[in-house]
């Protein structure tokens, strides 16, 4: 149909900027973990064996791994326009649990039993929002301050060690050819969490609900159920979490997961997740936690006491999650 | 009274290198109501919001009162000048009327809010205007029309003296819409000068004194009203643009046989009298009827949003369980709702994500969403509707009006519907639009499927449906089967 303009050149040159930049917004998390690995291993290479060290890095990654996999479900629960308080306080009752069943009746009913209490709290929060109609900030901030009473009554604040030497290798403690198993757990719900999101219709109702939840109701979306199903998904990842927070420690705690909830949230919201709904990356909550993984880690490496440590830690989140928020209208 | 308040010379406004505004001249006089028309995308509210100064134009000049603004002068200082009423309220809806009209602006007696002087200055100010509405209701308990009035009126209390409005009886029933244009007038008379941008020609013809037609960003027309004609109005808007809507086919044309859709004896918890109609293939059927006259609770009714809760529907013989838009969906029902912001799309996603929503489950190739396929099916849509969009990737929020309202009915469409419920779907959208609607109804119906068609206006009804339902008290009260001869002054008398 004729030669193309140099207008319309132009035009397309000015699409690729445009593109480009995009990209660059959407990858801030990236861009950001980037440079933070920079400059903290140029700074702390004197430091013990060094930022940098693999030993360093698998420690960082080894942490942040369970924040992670607690982040793919709250990325979820906040793409709907949810959100999901309850998720620590079920990280040690299933902790609990598991290392209980764990000592009786072995691996299999340990890992059913952490599951099942994870998913039945993701039940109950379901029904709550989905059914019974409440906020999730309020449904589900009820039941954190409830399963975190019955974390510490369960056991009367006891430890529940394991000693299973299998549990401990698969849920947490091992390596699997230098790789910690935790990392092998996280990547594989981040790729699951992804592409559940990206590619499966029910991540594209989960984030047409966050992003209108009338349009959805109206273009035959059965809204409740998805609701209802995004707040058992996260309920049964932080299940997931508990059990392998378990393996990790050695043994359950009333103590393990106290305040990862709003690690998760922060982490999501690092990686470009919009608290409002209907926007979010798993991916990028991912990178979201390994990123306030590296900070917290160099802090400790910098010789800042546990307070400073806080102090900054929080300014930090504040300045990351400006600069990774995408700009919106008011 | 010849002084010009606001006059635009040579003004060019581009939004990444394409030509928005093309040297457009404009002038508003004092004490003057200016109509501006023309379709989706031509300009208008490009035009509007540089006189209001939320753009700062390319190039030209703007002039308030004779004097040239310099364009860094900040909107706020602009604001004293010129107001512009959105189509969306700006309002508080748990103030009342006096607080919202003095919000952020209230005269203080010992340092704490003088509310007494507030409601008196608004009380003397509705009275000397002719507006009833009382200083001290809630503004959540106004009516659409009233809220309209109180937005206007607090921008003149504020004294500017140039308001400007984008589609300011789109929401409004001919009543509220009458009452609104006795305001305007008095406004008028009383030095102020006014814009009205509007897709209602005859309302244009009625209360302005003079029209502004914008075309691809190009000044069409610029006459005083009784100069001109409604026709020589929608030749400059459209220039060679063909079009042309193939004609309804009447009732008699179409056979009536085996029903699409049949209601029987259905009722429901907000609406208890039992209700009856067949729906037949190739029908579109209007809903004639005030608001409040229960066109809504039908449509909710037959959508699973207000489900039966006695009698039954059946869809081609079958007997069909509506409890949600879900099942409705599954059912071939499909709703094109009132608002299409609130109720139809999600304007954070992109054109792609919001037609292929209804179809997601569906386009699934082992357990993954087959893209490809969802591409296909949404190109051929942008292509059956013409919809203008450069890309299919486009964030909704960036396409115009009526370009949206295409999107909503291209839901239904990809959908493989039977049925459509059509809620005031040429609401605010402009004539071209307007036609590319209506043909995407026709060729919809001849497929075989039927439209139960709801209009704020009468003229819609006339010219689309081959049957048309009166609706009150949320019965059917009467059938006109036909429409050809029916009249606007007829319909209007019968569904009062």
């Amino acid at each position: 149909m004729g030669t193309v303009s140099r207008e319309s050149k132009k035009v397309i040159n000015r699409d690729y900027i445009k593109i480009l930049i995009d990209i660059a917004r959407n990858s801030m998390v990236f861009i950001a973990l980037i440079v933070l690995f920079v400059v903290f291993s140029f700074t702390l290479s004197n430091v013990g064996k060094g930022f940098a060290s693999p030993d360093n890095l698998w420690n960082i990654i080894r942490q942040t791994s369970l924040i992670a996999i607690l982040s793919v479900g709250m990325s979820f629960a906040l793409a709907a326009g949810q959100i999901d308080l309850s998720v620590g306080a079920v990280v040690a009752v299933t902790g609990l649990t598991s290392a209980l069943v764990l000592r009786g009746y072995g691996i299999i009913p340990a890992i059913f039993a952490g599951l099942s209490v994870g998913a039945a709290v993701g039940a109950l929060n379901g029904i709550l929002v989905a059914y019974v109609g409440m906020p999730a900030f309020l449904a589900t901030l009820g039941t954190m301050i409830a399963f975190q009473g019955v974390a510490r009554t369960m056991t009367e604040l006891k430890s529940i060690p394991i000693t299973n030497q299998t549990f401990i290798f698969i849920f947490g403690g091992g390596d699997f050819r230098k790789i910690p198993v935790l990392v092998i757990w996280m990547l594989l719900f981040l790729i699951i969490g992804h592409i559940m999101l990206r590619k499966m219709p029910f991540g594209r109702k989960v984030l047409a609900i966050g992003g209108n939840r009338k349009a959805a109701l109206y273009s035959g979306i059965n809204v409740k159920k998805t609701i209802f199903t995004v707040m058992v998904f996260s309920g049964l990842l932080a299940g997931l979490a508990g059990i392998l927070w378990a393996g990790w420690y050695g043994g359950g705690r009333y103590t393990i997961g106290d305040g990862s909830e709003l690690s998760a949230i922060a982490a999501s919201v690092l990686g470009g997740t919009s608290i409002m709904g209907g926007i979010a990356s798993i991916l990028g909550a991912g990178a979201g936690a390994i990123m306030i993984g590296m900070i917290n880690t160099a802090l400790v490496m910098y010789g800042l006491d546990v307070y400073q440590q806080m102090i900054v830690r929080g300014v930090v989140i504040i300045i990351a999650v400006a600069a990774t928020q995408r700009r919106k209208g008011i | 009274m010849n002084e010009n308040v606001i006059e635009l010379r040579n003004i060019v406004m581009k939004f990444d290198g394409v030509r928005a505004l093309d040297d457009v001249n404009f002038i508003l006089k004092k004490g003057e109501i200016r109509g501006l028309v023309g379709k989706n995308g031509a300009g208008k509210s490009t035009l509007m919001k540089i006189i209001a100064g939320v753009y700062i134009q390319t190039s030209g000049k703007v002039l308030y009162n004779g004097q040239e603004i310099p364009p860094t002068l900040s909107i706020r200082q602009r604001e004293k000048t010129v107001s512009m009423i959105f189509q969306e309220y700006s309002l508080a809806e748990e103030l009342t009327v006096a607080q919202n009209i003095f919000l952020n602006f209230e005269p203080t007696k010992n340092g704490l809010i003088d509310d007494a002087k507030c409601v008196k200055i608004v009380r003397e100010f509705f009275k000397n205007i002719g507006i009833t509405i009382d200083p001290l209701t809630k503004v959540r308990e106004l009516s659409t029309g009233d809220m309209q009035l109180v937005e206007i009126a607090k921008a003149v209390i504020r004294n500017t003296s140039v308001v400007l409005m984008d589609e300011p009886t789109a929401a409004l029933d001919s009543e509220a819409t009458q009452n609104f244009f006795e305001f305007i007038k008095k406004l008028r008379d009383k030095g102020y000068s006014i814009v009205i941008s509007s897709h209602h020609l005859k309302d244009i013809i009625e209360v302005c004194d003079s029209v502004t037609v914008l075309r691809d960003g190009k000044v069409t027309l610029d006459k005083d009203i009784h100069e001109i004609s409604l026709e020589q109005i929608i030749s400059s808007m459209l220039g060679d643009t063909a079009y042309k809507h193939q004609g309804k086919r009447t009732a008699k044309l179409i056979e009536h046989n085996t029903p699409l859709l049949s209601a029987r004896n259905i009722s429901s918890k907000s609406r208890n009298s039992a209700l009856s109609f067949n729906l037949y293939p190739g029908e579109i059927v209007g809903l004639a009827g005030l608001k409040g006259s229960g066109r809504t609770e039908i449509f909710n009714n037959l959508f699973g949003i207000d489900p039966i809760t006695d009698g039954e529907i059946v869809i081609n013989d079958e007997k069909v369980r509506i409890t949600s838009p879900e099942k409705a969906v599954k059912a071939g029902i499909f709703l094109i709702p009132e608002n299409r912001l609130t109720q139809g799309l999600s304007l954070m996603h992109t054109l792609y994500d919001n037609m292929t929503l209804p179809i997601i489950s569906k386009l699934i190739k082992r357990i993954l969403i087959d893209d490809r396929k969802g591409k296909i099916v949404v190109r051929n849509m942008i292509e059956k509707l013409s919809i203008k969009t450069p890309s299919m990737d486009i964030t909704i929020s960036q396409l115009s009006g009526g370009n949206q309202q295409k999107v909503v009915v291209g839901k239904a469409l990809s959908s493989h519907s039977k049925v459509m419920l059509m809620d005031d779907p040429m609401y605010g959208v402009d004539i071209l639009t307007k036609f590319e609607i209506a043909n995407a109804m026709e060729n919809f119906t001849k497929e075989g499927n039927a439209i139960l068609f709801v209009s704020s206006e009468l003229e819609e009804l006339i010219e689309y449906c081959s049957r048309i339902f009166i609706i009150k008290d949320f019965r059917i009260v009467d059938e006109y089967e036909d429409t050809l001869q029916l009249t606007e002054d007829a319909l209007m008398a019968a569904i009062q």
